[in-house]
């Protein structure tokens, strides 16, 4: 007899006085933890390369889930969490199925690999699934940093590849870098692995967040998105510009960031 | 048939019932000490006879409801007079304390008597009265997994035991706030941010803090049922809870295997910890309640662990490879029973008479409540059952030790029906696996998923010292093949979906199937997709070799599920 989260007992819990839904699926198996950002903390078993969230931890906003987060939770688990707030209900047990168990894991593998065996290598093939599509995350390198770095005194200052570099004798408020998407998201998008982002300093915290792609299929019928790792958790489609590569347009404040990528099928009806 | 006779027929099914229900060794224990099969039975029922007769001029006659029961009470576990009392009245003393606890069953009571005489009359009444508590708080929408339930419900109960009587309604209403307050707490406790006990430290086996956690407060919640005190402090004693807990188990876990609990490797140190759980909340009731020990036996028996052989197989295991058989259909009819006979003897193979619920439920339930709750034992079964019908015994298959005979029969049946004896070729070996693939319902419906449970369960009890979690992966990979399907022992790139090897030359190459359907090109039908080194080392990330290094020297537990994978590997080494 052993308990492990695939046996799929899953407590979600609202503590007192926060704003805070935890889940947990029960296990006795070690397990190690991360804030993922803001408002969300998640934590994997430590040796199961496999496995679906032992615990998340989510603050709510206005009494819901972040979408992002309802999404990855998928439909059963989300309502669930919407009517325990709904009831205002301190907790309650749900029995998720394997199916369901393994829909969680397949949900959550990006953050899984960012919280348990971080390499760039692993975050650059793993992927998730988003509702019907697919989804990964890759950090961008602090660009404010970076810039203050390079000191704006050496004007082409290089950067290690995926660390980023100043275009040569460009803009000194602006840096880019390549990125690289996991294989199976980009040929879903029908666009090429290598991706380009360029960051612009705006006033504030409102730096501009350029990514080119360039399409490799245009016959894919599936969007491109792309959104920062944030509570807003807002998604700018990719759309081809004049000269057919695939561009799109965010806005973040510098910091380490990371960069989320999902593909949206299109819509066969 | 005159009434006596009636009486005498009715009181022999009862006690033909309870024995069939019994764990075999408790039964042979039985009757060593009577004699024979015979005269034990003869003995109980003319006991009963009398016990009956005694109760007759009462105003509380037994019913013919409570002869098994009264069976049950005329069967003594311990002491010289092991066996049937000699005495009717203390055989009506016993019936009259039996039927005082009608939710616990009289294979259970006979158990109790036989393994733990001197906890009886404490344990008993915890039982029974745990029974109708788990019962009505799931009556009425209690959601907890039901381990929990096995292990806090007797806890409650021997604590509410050491006060005031009280009825039922509010025995369940204690509980449940025991369950509530018990959930919240670690809920509070990690808001509060406080560091987690055991974080820090590696527990040797049972790693998660935050489980411990969870079970320091039940522990905490119980401390306040009994104290009746306030909730103000509780963060606090839950950290001293936990504390105490963590060395709890670090004691528990340090101590050399076996030493202090007869394990066998298929029950290693989880379960130490579980019983310690169920001790540490039964503490409560204090020592000399002996709280720690009753709600720790309460909660085995209530968690039904399946205990897996503890005495080595006795099926005698005749070989006749290849016999032929008529082929005529009567006779196939027969060779089918035969086959799924000892299929079913196989699956059952020594696994205790009180712990055998879940297989009958999978060979003969309409709708499963939760098979994957037990999927990795049936798993495991499952691998020694299908070796077992490689080499069929030619003698009558054993009915399983606690399964009646109506389940059995109908267990068969069900089974047999699957099969057209048509389909038999009259070759032992092939029929075996025939009607493996085509008898036994569905286990999982995916494979990899079944995998990832099992290696989930195996990863505790293997370690996670040098590569044991993609050991653990790799193991349940091999243990998750379907009832029929094969390993070919070599480290080639699999040609197709089904066929790994290349035919000898002269015959037509062959054609990859699909899963589940039985691969044309092999005498004994192989099914669906073969497996190699190659494609069960992908999973947990092993080459070809270091899978085929792997396969070949795992000696650790639950070592059955590589049967048929592991070179000369038998049943009776697991």
């Amino acid at each position: 007899m052993t308990l492990t989260t695939w046996d799929g007992h899953l407590r979600l819990d609202r503590p007192p006085g926060s704003r805070t839904v935890t889940l947990t699926l029960l296990t006795v198996e070690p397990t190690i933890e991360a804030e993922l950002r803001t408002g969300l903390v998640a934590g994997f078993v430590t040796a199961d390369p496999h496995g679906p969230p032992a615990f998340v931890g989510v603050t709510t906003a206005d009494g819901r889930l972040p979408a992002d987060v309802a999404t990855l939770f998928g439909r059963r688990v989300a309502d669930s969490v919407a009517a325990l707030i709904e009831a205002d209900g301190a907790g309650e047990w749900l029995q998720l199925d394997l199916l369901e168990i393994d829909e969680l894991a397949a949900a959550w593998a990006p953050y899984r690999v960012r919280v348990v065996q971080e390499t760039p290598a692993a975050a650059a093939t793993t992927v998730g699934s988003w509702a019907d599509g697919l989804w990964a995350c890759v950090g961008l390198p602090d660009w404010r940093s970076a810039l203050d770095a390079a000191g704006g005194l050496r004007p082409a200052g290089q950067f290690r590849g995926g660390d980023g570099e100043r275009p040569e004798g460009a803009d000194p408020s602006a840096l880019r870098g390549d990125l690289l998407l996991p294989g199976v998201l980009a040929s879903a998008a029908g666009c090429a692995r290598a991706v380009s982002w360029t960051v612009r300093l705006g006033s504030g915290d409102t730096d501009e967040i350029t990514v080119t792609a360039d399409r490799v299929d245009p016959a894919t019928r599936a969007t491109l998105l792309v959104g920062l790792d944030d509570t807003a958790g807002q998604w700018v489609p990719f759309e081809a510009d004049a000269s057919g590569r695939l561009r799109a347009r965010t806005r973040g404040s510098g910091g380490p960031v990371n960069l989320r990528f999902r593909t949206e099928p299109e819509d066969r009806s | 048939m005159n009434a006596d006779d009636r009486l005498q027929d009715a009181l022999e099914a009862a006690a033909d019932a309870l024995f069939e229900r019994l764990d075999p060794e408790d039964l042979d224990d039985l009757v060593a000490k009577m004699g024979s099969d015979a005269t034990l039975r003869a003995a109980a029922v003319a006991r009963a006879a009398g016990v009956l007769t005694a109760l007759a001029a009462t105003d509380r006659p037994a019913t013919a409801d409570e002869y098994t029961r009264v069976i049950a009470a005329t069967l003594t576990g311990h002491g010289k007079s092991r066996g049937v009392l000699r005495r009717t009245d203390r055989a009506a003393e016993s019936f009259a304390w039996y039927r005082r606890f009608p939710t616990v069953s009289p294979e259970l009571l006979t158990l109790i008597g036989h393994h733990y005489p001197d906890d009886q009359e404490q344990l008993i009444p915890l039982l029974d009265r745990s029974l109708r508590i788990r019962t009505a708080l799931i009556a009425t929408g209690a959601t907890e997994p039901p381990f929990l339930l096995d292990v806090v419900v007797p806890a409650v109960v021997m604590v509410l035991s050491t006060g005031p009587d009280i009825p039922d309604e509010a025995a369940v209403e204690a509980t449940r706030a025991v369950l509530g307050r018990g959930t919240e707490l670690p809920t509070a406790y990690r808001a509060s941010g406080r560091p987690v006990p055991g974080r820090d430290i590696d527990l040797p086996i049972l790693g998660n803090a935050d489980f411990l956690v969870r079970m320091a407060a039940y522990r905490v919640a119980l401390d306040d049922l009994r104290n009746g005190a306030g909730p103000l402090d509780d963060l606090d004693d839950l950290d001293a809870v936990a504390k105490e807990l963590v060395e709890v188990l670090r004691a528990a876990m340090t101590r050399s295997v076996g030493s202090w609990r007869k394990k066998t490797n298929a029950e290693p140190d989880m379960i130490a910890a579980f019983d310690q759980f169920a001790g540490h909340l039964g503490a409560v009731a204090g020592k000399r309640s002996r709280g720690a020990r009753l709600v720790r036996l309460a909660f085995t028996i209530l968690s039904r662990r399946i205990r897996l052989p503890r005495s080595p197989n006795e099926v005698p295991i005749n070989v006749p490879d290849w016999v032929r058989t008529p082929g005529d259909p009567v006779g196939n009819v027969a060779e089918v029973n035969h086959l799924v006979g000892w299929l079913v003897a196989g699956l059952f193979e020594g696994v205790g008479a009180d712990d055998n619920g879940p297989l009958v439920e999978w060979l003969i339930g309409d709708r499963p409540a939760n098979l994957a709750e037990h999927l990795p034992l049936l798993l495991r079964r499952l691998r020694v059952a299908t070796h077992r019908l490689d080499a069929v015994p030619d003698g009558a298959p054993p009915r399983p030790a606690g399964v009646s005979l109506r389940q059995y029969r109908q267990m068969v049946t069900r089974l047999s029906r699957a099969v057209d004896p048509h389909e038999l070729e009259g070759v032992r070996k092939a029929d075996g696996r025939r009607v493996v693939h085509l008898v036994l319902p569905p286990l999982w419906t995916h494979r990899r998923l079944a995998g990832r449970l099992v290696a989930s369960h195996l990863r505790p009890l293997i370690g996670v010292g040098h590569a044991g979690p993609r050991k653990a992966l790799l193991v349940a990979t091999a243990g998750s093949r379907a009832p029929v399907q094969f390993v070919v022992r070599n480290t080639d790139v699999a040609s197709g979906p089904c066929c790994a090897e290349t035919e000898p030359p002269g015959r037509t190459p062959r054609t990859p199937v699909e899963d589940g359907v039985v691969c044309p090109h092999r005498p004994w039908g192989e099914i669906g997709l073969v497996e190699n080194y190659r494609t069960l080392g992908e999973d947990a990330e092993f080459s070809p070799e270091a899978a085929r290094r792997q396969l070949e020297r795992y000696q650790g537990p639950w070592r059955e599920l590589l049967l048929g994978v592991q070179v000369d590997l038998s049943p009776d080494d697991c």
